[in-house]
């Protein structure tokens, strides 16, 4: 590695040590109590938050010289934020940073597992938006907090059973509640609930940062994650009656694309590195 | 009045602080997984792998606990030279207890934190002499379960003390409270937190 690549006046990966340190601690403890969300003292980043400043703030404790840095946004390496933070880290810490997922030692992702199954040694970073749960049915901190501590989490099955009621399914789509470890109820990040069994003993680490909130909580590999559901409600993923217009994908996750002013639309890979590949592989077949 | 000479500690402060947690990550999320750790050297009795720790994880925010033989003027001068820690007399304040196996403070009186704040129990640094993936001479076998293992994994340690085996055995804190266990022997680390269930070979 070269330290020349690094920005000048800046320390390794923007943080100061003191901050980083107090960040490493909090991430001991936060894989050493599955799905607990530790407080840590979040700090201002160079970038407003909702840009995944909890994110960064966690790859810049954990990213070393020697790490391979991969940045996802909705799945997408090629979006302004995902281009950006990848950027920011490479100016700053000069590590190599990639596209594919097998590559990386480090993702950082905004809202999406990649479709490649992950490796033991990757460590997955989330950007999390809100880290509680329960805030939208209880707003206050010290209650939620009283919640955990005691697990009460009927209320969550509640707002899920009002679904049922209501649509006739559970119809919450994303940041779809889990049950870590069989013990704490955690917020995935707002990923699509397509994405909830991939957490499931994953092989990999997966740490979350919500910056706003000022919270960090991780699932160590191998751990028990369950999707919250009902014996005559089980859970269940999105599927599309379309594939990816692109690869012809008929496994990954899809985003809708509007096409022109008439309502034409085409269903396409969220994942851009896993179509690029399929794409790649269909060329060498043909 | 004797000097007490004060030693390097990291070679390179950045670089280093970030290789020791990140082996310390690695154990504390995959219990009894044997890391290397030597980014630091000796210091009196405090071995590299104990030594590497304090000078990652320690500074001004957080309060460690001593036990014999390392609460002597050249252990405690360099951390707070290197770290700028704060000594405690009172073993259940410390956010950090260094001890060796054999001088356990009663387990009892260390932090635990609360239900709503179970992050805020105390980490317990334990020197030994030997780590190792399969049986040594003199060495409790633990198996262990739980998050961070895919079925079992099993950890040999030298001269457990029976007071930290039943610890770990008997669990006496309800999950989520409990000890997060560092083992440091030589160079090498490894970790029990509270999530792992241990039965003796």
């Amino acid at each position: 590695m070269n330290p020349q690549t690094i920005r000048e006046g800046y320390n390794f990966a923007y943080l100061d040590e003191q901050t980083k340190r107090m960040i490493r601690r909090a991430l001991l403890k936060a894989v050493a109590i599955p799905g607990y969300q530790v407080p840590f003292g979040g700090r201002e980043m160079p970038m407003p938050y909702g840009w995944g400043t909890g994110g960064m703030q966690v790859t810049a404790a954990v990213i070393g010289e020697n790490d391979c840095l991969k940045v996802i946004d909705q799945g997408a390496d090629d979006t302004t934020n995902a281009v950006s933070i990848r950027a920011f880290f490479r100016d700053l810490t000069g590590v190599r940073t990639t596209e594919k997922t097998e590559e990386a030692t480090l993702i950082q992702t905004r809202h999406r597992i990649p479709e490649k199954p992950l490796q033991a040694g990757q460590v997955l970073v989330y950007q999390v938006p809100i880290p509680e749960p329960l805030r939208f049915i209880e707003p206050s901190e010290v209650e939620t907090r009283k919640m955990h501590a005691l697990e009460d989490y009927g209320v969550m099955h509640i707002k899920l059973y009002e679904d049922i009621a209501q649509f006739g399914h559970i119809a919450t789509a994303y940041a779809y509640p889990v049950l870590v470890n069989g013990r704490y109820v955690m917020d995935p990040s707002p990923i699509p609930k397509f994405d909830n069994p991939k957490m499931d003993n994953s092989p990999a680490l997966q740490l979350f940062g919500a910056g706003r909130e000022k919270r960090i909580y991780a699932i160590p590999p191998y751990t028990d994650v369950k999707s919250l559901d009902f014996e005559d409600h089980p859970f269940e993923v999105q599927r599309w009656e379309q594939c990816c217009a692109i690869c012809g994908s008929d496994e990954s996750f899809l985003d809708e694309v509007i096409m022109d002013d008439q309502g034409a639309h085409e269903f396409i890979c969220s994942d851009t590195d896993y179509c690029r590949e399929r794409m790649a592989n269909l060329e060498v077949t043909a | 009045m004797n000097s007490i000479a004060l030693q390097i500690g990291f070679q390179e402060p950045v670089t280093d602080a970030q290789q020791v947690f990140r082996s310390l990550l690695k154990v504390m999320s995959e219990p009894g997984v044997i890391e290397s750790l030597d980014q630091a050297t000796t210091l009196e009795t405090l071995c590299p792998a104990a030594f590497s720790t304090c000078l990652a994880l320690l500074d001004s925010t957080t309060r460690i606990w001593l036990a014999e033989p390392f609460n002597s003027d050249a252990v405690a001068k360099n951390l707070s030279f290197h770290t700028g820690c704060r000594l405690t007399q009172t073993v259940g304040e410390a956010d950090f207890v260094l001890c060796r196996a054999d001088q356990l403070p009663q387990l009892d009186q260390l932090k635990r934190g609360s239900a709503e704040y179970p992050d805020r129990g105390c980490t317990l640094l334990v020197q030994v002499d030997q780590i190792s993936d399969t049986a040594l001479p003199e060495s409790t076998v633990l198996r262990l379960q739980g998050p961070g293992i895919p079925g079992q994994r099993t950890l040999a340690i030298s001269s457990l003390p029976r007071e930290l085996i039943h610890y770990l055995t008997g669990r006496p804190d309800p999950f989520p409270l409990g000890l997060d266990i560092v083992l440091l022997a030589d160079n090498v680390v490894t970790a029990i937190p509270r999530t792992t269930r241990v039965e003796v070979n």
